[in-house]
């Protein structure tokens, strides 16, 4: 199975499924590990990183959970693979192939291991809607196998030693990635955000390659990772994702009641651009493909499915096109293929 | 549309801050957005631990201290904000604590110890666990409530430590004063 292999299949997270996903698109949770005697990646020299790279594949090769999984050394790879692997959230943008960064994934891509990004091994689990517990339960089994044959760095102290202290402890940082278009319509997100904050989690904007807020996209993600149990950490930002989904429903029923005729325009109008375009830029897509999940969600376009929203969501990104063209695109060619994709997706959904 | 930064490339990363009640927009090229920080991993727990490092009062000599396992100074540590090494816990253990504890609000790990570590744990918190357990039971999460269940029954079946505030005599002939 090689890495284009992935563009076939439609990632677990897009699936749309899972409870809030009209709101929750995904659940990621991560857990940060190191390896007993090993300096931190970034400190280590290519050799020694090359041999972190066959200890965890070899542990992992012993995992159930990562059968049949797929391993993606960037050194070996172009760097447009990177980008897709980026673009479909199984790497950060920092692991890099200057220091021997790799992934495994597994099938389906809910599980994947990052290897030699700033620590040793991270482990990480994506899933549709709002599921945090069962990314921390996924994640524990893993982390649970993987030690049989792995020796972490760990203090009774500290918990497991990271190369960033505010990694330190449990090495959690779980996230939701939520929609919300309508809290940014009333305007009231930013005061949304400020709550989050102060109530000691982390908000970015954020789709696919660090495109802050487009598409009124938020992620919301705890920020400490020592002195609480996993538990504890991932139903403590689970109380508080269930709170601003409320508002967001909230603010959705109030828009649909005060100003039905001008969401319904801003709806049909994003389906008529997205409909006939023949050129579309990235950042003009993510705000229409915004108003077109509005308007899935709230039964306005009945024939679209919200999987299908999700997907083109990430299917429309530079290196998802330039992949499925199979040779690098210039940014005209790109808003060309673009425009012609979502044509085609839209007049399949259409039936 | 050119990137902000370099007018030269192409924007690929639209990058919208929210302060307060002002929305500023900034359209960048993949380059200059890794150069500026603003990648996805740019969160904003890097941003607080950066000031936090640059608000450190060291103590004379502090900066000068090196970790000898890896070699990183701690003036490397506080310009970068990542450690060499697990020995630069110990090797920079008196900048550290206050630091974590400043970021992290704790010093004590409490969470999933590896099998290889459970003998050497310190004893968990009974109360803190047990704290856990009601959530767990609020929460509806079954699974985890038995797992901690267990954990607790576990926990008392041990002989429990020295209580501290038994109104017991200290032992005779025990010269401990600390």
């Amino acid at each position: 199975m090689g890495i284009d292999s992935l563009l076939r299949q439609t990632t677990e997270w897009l699936k749309g499924t899972g409870p809030e996903a009209e709101i929750a698109i995904s659940s990621r949770l991560r857990l940060a590990r190191n390896i007993r005697g090993i300096k931190f990646s970034r400190r280590a020299s290519p050799e020694i990183r090359r041999r972190v790279l066959k200890l965890v594949g070899t542990a992992a090769e012993a995992c159930e959970t990562l059968r049949g999984a797929l391993t993606v050394e960037l050194e070996k790879r172009p760097p447009i693979d990177r980008q897709l692997l980026v673009e479909r959230h199984l790497i950060s943008r920092d692991l890099s192939p200057e220091t021997q960064g790799a992934v495994i994934v597994g099938s389906g891509e809910v599980v994947s291991l990052m290897i030699n990004e700033e620590d040793h091994l991270r482990i990480q689990v994506l899933q549709s809607g709002l599921q945090l517990k069962n990314c921390w339960k996924l994640a524990d089994r893993v982390d649970s196998e993987l030690e049989k044959n792995l020796k972490y760095e760990f203090s009774p102290e500290y918990g497991y030693l990271t190369a960033c202290p505010t990694n330190v402890g449990t090495g959690i940082r779980a996230s939701v990635m939520l929609h919300l278009p309508a809290l940014v319509i009333n305007k009231q997100i930013s005061q949304v955000l400020q709550g989050v904050h102060k109530l000691g989690m982390a908000i970015r904007g954020t789709w696919g390659e660090g495109t802050q807020a487009a598409g009124n996209m938020f992620q919301i993600s705890n920020q400490i990772t020592l002195g609480k149990t996993e538990e504890a950490i991932v139903s403590e930002l689970e109380r508080i994702i269930i709170k601003i989904v409320a508002y967001e429903k909230q603010a959705r029923d109030l828009l649909l009641k005060s100003s039905s005729p001008r969401l319904e325009d801003r709806v049909w109008r994003a389906l008529g651009v997205l409909k006939n375009a023949r050129l579309i830029s990235s950042e003009e897509t993510l705000e229409l493909l915004s108003s077109l999940r509005v308007g899935v969600n709230l039964g306005i376009l009945k024939k679209i499915t919200r999987a299908a929203v999700n997907e083109l969501f990430i299917h429309t990104r530079p290196a998802h096109l330039q992949k499925m063209a199979g040779k690098l695109l210039t940014s005209e060619e790109r808003d060309l293929l673009r425009a012609r994709l979502i044509r085609e997706k839209l007049a399949a959904e259409a039936g | 549309m050119l990137c902000a930064a370099c007018k030269k490339k192409e924007a690929t990363v639209h990058f919208t801050e929210i302060t307060d009640d002002k929305i500023v927009k900034l359209h960048l090229c993949e380059d200059c957005s890794r150069e500026k920080g603003l990648g996805e991993e740019s969160s904003p727990e890097i941003h607080d631990l950066l000031s936090s490092l640059a608000e450190i009062k060291t103590l004379p000599g502090q900066e000068d201290t090196r970790c000898p396992d890896c070699g990183i100074g701690f003036a490397d540590f506080r310009k970068e904000g990542r450690l060499g090494c697990a020995g630069c816990y110990r090797a920079f253990s008196d900048g550290l604590v206050s630091l974590i504890s400043n970021i992290q609000h704790q010093t004590r790990h409490t969470g999933k110890t590896p099998a290889a570590f459970r003998h050497l744990k310190p004893a968990p918190d009974l109360n803190r666990l047990k704290a856990d357990l009601n959530r767990a039971i609020r929460e509806e999460d079954f699974e985890a409530a038995a797992r901690l269940r267990d954990r607790i029954r576990e926990l008392k079946k041990k002989p429990p430590p020295p209580p501290g505030d038994d109104p017991a005599p200290p032992p005779k002939g025990d010269p401990d004063g600390d």
